[in-house]
């Protein structure tokens, strides 16, 4: 025998009902929102020494500490902490941006493990016509006691002849994360001031 | 925003055995600093190994000390590469890492700091980042027997970790290779061959000695020296035709490291020196030993003072006496001492490998000790073969009739000898030998033999007419004057050698000093021509920027293959110095010595020794820059902790991997900080299991703001993070981090 049940809600309780989840996931999507807002939000970076300015996610780490203008690291990023690096290095006359990439080359051969250029190809960046150069190499820890697995980082440099300097602007990621992290970086280029 | 997560730091109990547990600190640092070396070879498109053995990093950027032979570029070890294996994990097997090379060696001594220059796979290191665990240096001057050292190396061919051994000094050897004072500690602990070049370390922690044992054999035999572990030609077999890898014989012996520190001071200063170059001398082939003889000592200048055949009850001071030609450098040699037919290891040596040159004369001795009763034999070996025997017995009557105390002197007017010595004026018309006598009847027959590099120049037989005891002159004579050369007396009681001793004469004889005058036109310079004579600066003052130091002079009259030694002191320290075989011929102008810097010399008041045959002959100051040093870096302070520690999931416990663990400075807290890295003290990344080493430390009761990130995981942010005062360094921490 089929036993039918009514159910004992009232009106009210059924709006109650209603109400408690649309305003639950209310809240869900307001959080999402803020989440999303705080992963968007940019902050200002601006070097008055170099005449450089640009925006960069927010929480991500600065350090003008090393041979280069600035260093601009997403410290949550694991293993490979994603990263810009703006280098500005003096261009003569006769310096041409092929100059300036065969250089990087010839450093990072001889300081990062398995460097390999991949590619260097003309890119458009907001109207201007730029020179990209693809890279990868093996990332490892030098502390031989941190037993790390070394990581394939995928990066690209974009040279800029700025008159008597070139302006070297490079991002740097973990080989998984690069396309992910690409957006974020083609932003970060067009926000550049020099 | 962040979100402040919560933080669990646990002042965990240190993750180690329980073996390692109840080791003493410093022992374990000795022990994370204790690395496996390897020397490899080309073969082909392979490497193959030719030699195993320790070292023991002695600066955070990568310098390593350990034996001269495993790094040599002659001897049975030669290699093309160095590879460095470190204790990654003190319970397990080293794990290979880096290549090294040699920044400076010393052959005589066995002695040698490598640096390590590059990865494995071929990349250069940035030495400042390196950080490793490095042990401090003692003084091996206040180390004396029955002092209880550890020994620390690895016992097999990197099958096995770390090992640490405690055992007494029993006793301490003399050697020629030690000039004088002790050359080597002894123990009767049972060291491997492999911990050959690992350290000896005092009750404090510190460094002071270097085990040292090289390969008995020179890898033609296969056999305990020499293992065959390895496919060499790769035919899928491990054949006859496949080298073996040399490993050292048992270690009985420690080099004092006082012995070293002018090599770990060049070192760690970064200095480099060099000389001019000399005529080619023929290297040494068929290597042997003779005139194998005893002694109750050894004179400063490397002569017996009394020759015995036979020793009373309770000596306790026998010195071996031998000759050797054609010895090549590296060579393994051993004294092997039986007595009643019964191995006594404590009085034997090595195997060791050959440092002493070409041909000489030798010994090895020990003083201190009470020699037990009975019929000894002493046994030389090379390559693992005896090649040299000689016997002695103690408990029995000695020698009535006596010779001893031999003095090489130039007699004055007055039959006065001024100077003596090993080295003495050459061109002078006499020379004497002069010793004390003691038990010879009149009548006694008796030998005078002079030599002058090595040919019989005079040999007459008397019979004695001094009476029973006193002191008398023999002499070799030339009007026309003395040739320069290695000169040699034996004197002979019967058949019997009864007194010996080598003199060198050089130079000639200064009239108002009466001393040896080899040396003239001496100068400093802070550069060099093509053409091998001063250049740039030349003076007592040099300027700041100076990068290198060369001391040029003429010489005359200097043997061939004399001993000679250079050493640079840097505000009255002794920071290089090298023992060599002088080749730069008789006569000569603008020899010269350099001691350089990668950059520029430091500022100090700098000097330049010279001798010869263990004799000062002169010596040079000049200053660079203000001659004041700047200032050292300062060193970890008492109150400094290192952190170690884990990030983990707090929910499944497992170790979150690429985290990156950030302080702050002890100024900053989070409100304040501006996500600059120059804020932060201290930064590391985990590995693969969680764990992080930050490189900076932090003090004791400070307070802190830590910031621990990691994708997928909430951040981390403590303000109040700190170190209680009683917790040792490192300390280990365990962080908790909550998904979001």
């Amino acid at each position: 025998m089929t036993q039918v049940r009514r159910s004992d809600l009232t009106r009210n309780d059924r709006f109650g009902v209603v109400l408690v989840f649309f305003l639950t996931a209310g809240a869900l999507g307001l959080g999402l929102l803020l989440r999303q807002g705080t992963y968007n939000q940019t902050w200002s970076y601006a070097s008055r020494e170099a005449g450089i300015e640009a925006e960069y996610p927010s929480t991500w780490l600065v350090d003008e500490e090393g041979p280069y203008v600035a260093r601009i690291r997403d410290p949550k990023a694991r293993p490979f902490k994603t990263q810009y690096i703006v280098q500005v290095v003096p261009a003569g006359g006769q310096t041409s941006v092929r100059n300036v990439l065969d250089n990087l080359t010839l450093r990072r051969s001889t300081d990062l493990a398995g460097y390999r250029v991949l590619n260097v190809e003309a890119i458009n960046v907001g109207g201007a016509t730029l020179t990209e150069m693809r890279f990868a190499f093996v990332d490892s820890d030098p502390n031989p006691f941190i037993q790390r697995l070394p990581v394939v980082v995928l990066g690209r440099d974009v040279v800029i002849l700025d008159g008597d300097r070139a302006i070297i602007v490079t991002f740097m990621a973990q080989e998984n994360k690069f396309d992910e992290e690409l957006g974020d970086f083609q932003q970060f280029l067009s926000s550049l001031r020099y | 925003m962040l979100i402040t997560g919560l933080l669990a730091v646990l002042l965990a109990v240190p993750q180690v055995t329980a073996q390692e547990a109840a080791t003493p600190l410093p022992l374990t640092q000795a022990r994370q600093a204790t690395v496996f070396l390897m020397q490899t070879h080309d073969v082909g498109a392979a490497q193959s190994l030719s030699c195993v053995g320790s070292g023991t990093l002695i600066s955070e950027d990568g310098l390593i000390l350990t034996n001269a032979h495993f790094a040599a570029d002659s001897g049975p070890c030669q290699g093309e590469r160095i590879i460095v294996a470190l204790p990654v994990r003190l319970d397990e097997p080293p794990v290979p890492t880096y290549v090294a090379e040699v920044d400076q060696i010393d052959r005589r001594l066995d002695l040698a700091v490598l640096r390590i220059t590059g990865g494995l796979d071929g990349s250069q290191v940035d030495r400042e980042l390196l950080n490793l665990p490095a042990v401090p240096v003692g003084n091996s001057n206040e180390t004396l027997p029955g002092n209880t050292l550890t020994y620390v190396g690895y016992p097999d061919t990197g099958v096995s970790s770390v090992r640490a051994v405690e055992a007494p000094i029993s006793l301490i050897t003399r050697e020629k290779s030690g000039s004088g004072s002790g050359a080597w500690f002894r123990t009767e602990a049972e060291l491997g061959g492999v911990m050959s070049g690992g350290g000896a370390y005092n009750q404090n922690g510190e460094l002071v000695g270097v085990m040292t044992s090289a390969p008995g054999t020179d890898g033609s035999q296969r056999g305990d020296s020499c293992l065959a572990i390895q496919d060499v030609t790769q035919d899928g077999l491990i054949t006859e035709q496949d080298a073996c890898v040399l490993i050292g014989g048992p270690v009985t012996a420690i080099r004092p490291v006082q012995f070293a520190m002018p090599l770990v001071d060049s070192a760690l200063l970064g200095f480099q020196t060099d000389r001019a170059e000399g005529l080619p001398i023929a290297p040494g082939n068929n290597p042997q030993f003779s005139r194998l003889f005893f002694s109750t000592g050894a004179t400063p200048g490397g002569n017996p003072t009394q020759i015995i055949t036979a020793a009373p009850a309770g000596i306790t001071s026998l010195y071996l006496f031998f000759d050797y030609n054609g010895m090549p450098a590296g060579i393994p040699y051993e004294l092997r001492v039986t007595r009643d037919g019964i191995e006594m290891p404590q009085f034997g040596l090595g195997p060791l490998a050959w440092g002493g040159g070409i041909d000489g004369m030798w010994y090895i001795g020990t003083e201190g000790i009470a020699w037990p009763n009975g019929a000894y034999q002493f046994d030389l070996l090379l390559n693992g073969q005896i090649v040299q025997s000689a016997r002695i017995s103690i408990g029995v009557d000695p020698d009535q009739a006596v010779f001893s105390s031999l003095t090489f002197g130039v007699p004055d007017d007055n039959l006065v000898l001024d100077p003596v010595g090993t080295l003495l004026p050459a061109q002078v018309a006499r020379v004497d030998g002069r010793f004390t006598f003691s038990g010879i009847p009149d009548g006694q027959v008796w030998t005078e033999i002079w030599y002058l590099d090595g040919a019989e120049v005079s040999n007459i037989t008397r019979n004695w007419d001094n009476g029973p005891t006193g002191q008398i002159d023999v002499n070799a004579i030339a009007f026309e004057g003395l040739p320069m050369g290695r000169w040699r007396l034996e004197l002979f009681i019967n058949d019997r050698l009864a007194a010996t001793g080598d003199t060198i004469l050089a130079g000639t004889q200064n009239p108002s000093t009466r001393q040896v005058d080899a040396f003239n036109t001496v100068r400093i310079a802070n550069n060099i021509s093509r053409e091998g004579t001063p250049a740039g600066q030349v003076g007592t003052v040099m300027p700041v920027d100076t990068r290198g130091l060369y001391l040029f002079f003429n010489w005359n009259l200097i043997p061939v293959g004399t001993e000679w030694t250079y050493r640079w002191f840097l505000d009255g320290r002794v920071i290089a110095s090298s023992t060599q075989r002088w080749d730069g011929g008789g006569t000569g102008e603008n020899f010269w010595v350099s001691l350089s810097a990668d950059s520029s010399l430091p500022e100090g008041n700098y000097a330049v020794e010279i001798l010869m045959n263990g004799e000062p002959m002169f010596s040079e100051t000049v200053t660079v820059g203000s001659g004041t040093r700047p200032s050292a870096a300062p060193e970890a302070e008492a109150d400094d902790v290192f952190i170690t520690g884990q990030v983990v999931d707090a929910l499944t416990g497992d170790g979150i991997a690429g985290a990156m663990v950030a302080i702050l400075d002890v100024a900053l807290e989070s409100p304040q900080f501006t996500w600059n890295e120059s804020e932060i003290l201290s930064q590391a990344i985990t590995d693969r299991g969680g764990r992080f080493v930050l490189p900076v430390p932090v003090k004791q009761g400070n307070f802190y703001t830590i910031y621990v990130f990691a994708e997928g995981f909430v951040t981390i942010v403590e303000d109040n993070f700190t170190i209680p005062s009683d917790q040792p360094s490192p300390t280990d921490i365990r962080i908790e981090m909550n998904h979001p």
